[in-house]
């Protein structure tokens, strides 16, 4: 695990440390997903865990998600395989109505390296929560991923993600399960000036237990 | 008179003689007899020489009694006037039937009331009260005009009760209290009515027994009468909601996987999407079947803590109202049976 990724998992444990008092959860899942670059003959399909973090005091909140899947190719062109750690982090300011603007950073590293892009972008967006009845909730997510890097260079003009989350348990938030579907889409253009983008759909299911 | 006049008058007269068994005199019995049986002269001799004899209070009254009817039945008015006047100072509360006695002897011995100075039919009634707050009822009868002082003895202690010119009926009122205003210790008391008119006074009396208590404090309140605490949580009715929520979000992030996917990196299969999509419609369709969860009511609550605080506030009225009640005393006046000393 690299640096930002215990920089940010140390950051929320140490906040929820520090804010006993306070909603604190972690969630386990198991992740899959579809990634594709390129153009149609580049495509992945893999499965994995993730696992996450969650506090929130007063207005604000902070996840801090780590996902690792095992791509395989998926006909076309593609012939290795590589793996995938993608590290989210969402940082919420609540606003009013259910709805919390959010910041926060996505990083995603493949091993072997250039088997696919690595990159990593500042996200910029907003989150509604909205109860659904006793214990159970959906969000609605939207970011902007803006400032985006890669591993083998270039830049994006244009990325966005979407994203929905569903969860259901017990109303006092001890124990839920939980659902997650997010979608990546990024414009990169090489240094040449090639259109070389990057989609990639995330589903994942699991467990939290809140604090 | 005329034999048939003395008859009507000794036969109206009888039913308010004294039962002669109950005369222990011989010779008062003996002037009984003779008035039964129309020997006037004989009745009048007899209960003259009675009277010189040694007789209780009642033998004496019975004895001026007879003496009123007889001289009354042989027309002496003044004579029968002067003997029911004694028979009155012997026993006050002498009454005579007006239904049953001639008018003749009636009107003699209204004539003997007016002429004298009596205090009659005393009559003290029992009451309970909170010092204070009630009053014992005293009735008597003044027989002419005089200064009558009405006055509560125990021991030393007089207490007086009221001081007025009467004549006739007068009803009392005597709150059982001290001048301080305090309520007069327990014990007993003879209420006393003395009636003053130049040389003549007249004195009756009544026992009553006064007896303190504690008054009755007033019980702390749990709940306001006629109002009742409103549920603080109501539950909302069944609605669809939750699953068109579920549609709705659904369908934006659906629409937007599908409007933002790139084409020329073909058609993705979506699965993520539907496996995360079903699940949430499904928790929407299952939580719109699901009794909604209860919700605090805003409007119950503040009425709530409305009667919370008046009800405090009477139990704080209470409080002070029981304060008050501890201080007072409730007492109990009894009147005693005649005679008691």
């Amino acid at each position: 695990m690299n640096r930002p990724v215990v920089a940010s998992l140390a950051l929320v444990v140490g906040a929820a440390a520090g804010v006993a008092a306070q909603r604190v959860s972690f969630t386990v899942l198991g992740a899959f997903g579809d990634y594709r670059e390129v153009d149609s003959n580049l495509v992945y399909r893999g499965t994995g865990v993730a696992g996450g973090a969650t506090v929130s005091w007063h207005k604000l909140g902070a996840d801090v998600e780590v996902t690792r899947l095992s791509y395989d190719p998926h006909g076309g062109r593609a012939d290795s395989s590589f793996k995938s750690t993608q590290v989210d982090v969402h940082l919420r300011w609540y606003v009013a109505n259910q709805v919390s603007l959010e910041t926060g950073y996505t990083k995603r590293t493949t091993d072997p390296g250039f088997s696919a892009q690595s990159m990593g972008a500042i996200r910029i967006g907003a989150r509604g929560l909205y109860s659904i009845g006793p214990g159970a909730s959906l969000a609605l997510r939207g970011n902007y991923l803006a400032g985006s890097k890669f591993s083998g260079g270039g830049s994006a003009g244009f990325g966005i993600e979407l994203g929905l989350g569903i969860s259901a348990g017990r109303s006092d938030g001890r124990f839920r399960v939980t659902g997650d579907y997010g979608f990546q889409r990024v414009n990169r253009k090489t240094a040449g000036g090639g259109d070389v983008p990057i989609q990639q759909s995330l589903a994942r299911l699991g467990v939290s237990v809140g604090m | 008179m005329r034999p048939f006049g003395w008859l009507l008058v000794l036969v109206l007269a009888w039913p308010a003689a004294t039962p002669a068994q109950n005369i222990q005199n011989a010779t008062l019995r003996r002037a009984l007899a003779a008035y039964d049986n129309l020997d006037i002269g004989q009745a009048i001799t007899l209960a003259k020489r009675a009277l010189t004899e040694r007789l209780s209070g009642p033998e004496q009254a019975r004895a001026y009694e007879l003496l009123g009817f007889a001289y009354s039945a042989s027309d002496s008015l003044l004579k029968a006037v002067d003997a029911f006047k004694q028979a009155i100072l012997i026993e006050p509360d002498r009454q005579l039937d007006p239904a049953k006695i001639s008018p003749k002897i009636t009107s003699s011995f209204l004539l003997a009331l007016s002429q004298v100075l009596v205090v009659r039919q005393l009559q003290v009634d029992s009451a309970s009260f909170v010092g204070g707050r009630g009053f014992v009822p005293i009735r008597f009868t003044v027989t002419s005009p005089a200064r009558v002082r009405t006055r509560a003895v125990t021991g030393n202690t007089s207490v007086p009760i009221d001081s007025s010119v009467a004549t006739g009926q007068v009803n009392l009122r005597w709150q059982a209290q001290l001048p301080n205003g305090d309520p007069v210790p327990d014990g007993t008391y003879l209420i006393m009515v003395e009636a003053t008119a130049g040389q003549n006074s007249f004195a009756a009396s009544q026992g009553v027994k006064v007896t303190h208590g504690a008054v009755d404090t007033l019980p702390h309140l749990t709940a306001l009468p006629g109002y009742s605490l409103l549920p603080e949580e109501e539950t909302p009715p069944r609605n669809w909601t939750p699953l068109g929520r579920a549609f709705l979000y659904t369908g934006i992030v659906g629409a937007g996987t599908f409007a933002l996917e790139s084409s020329s990196l073909g058609t993705a299969p979506r699965r993520e999407l539907a496996v995360v999509s079903v699940s949430a419609i499904l928790t929407g369709f299952i939580m719109s079947l699901k009794k909604p969860a209860p919700q605090a009511a805003r409007g119950n609550i503040l009425y709530n803590r409305l009667l919370g605080e008046q009800l405090v506030r009477r139990n704080a009225d209470i409080v002070q109202q029981n304060q008050t009640l501890r201080r007072q005393v409730a007492l109990k006046v009894t009147p005693l049976p005649k005679g008691t000393p």
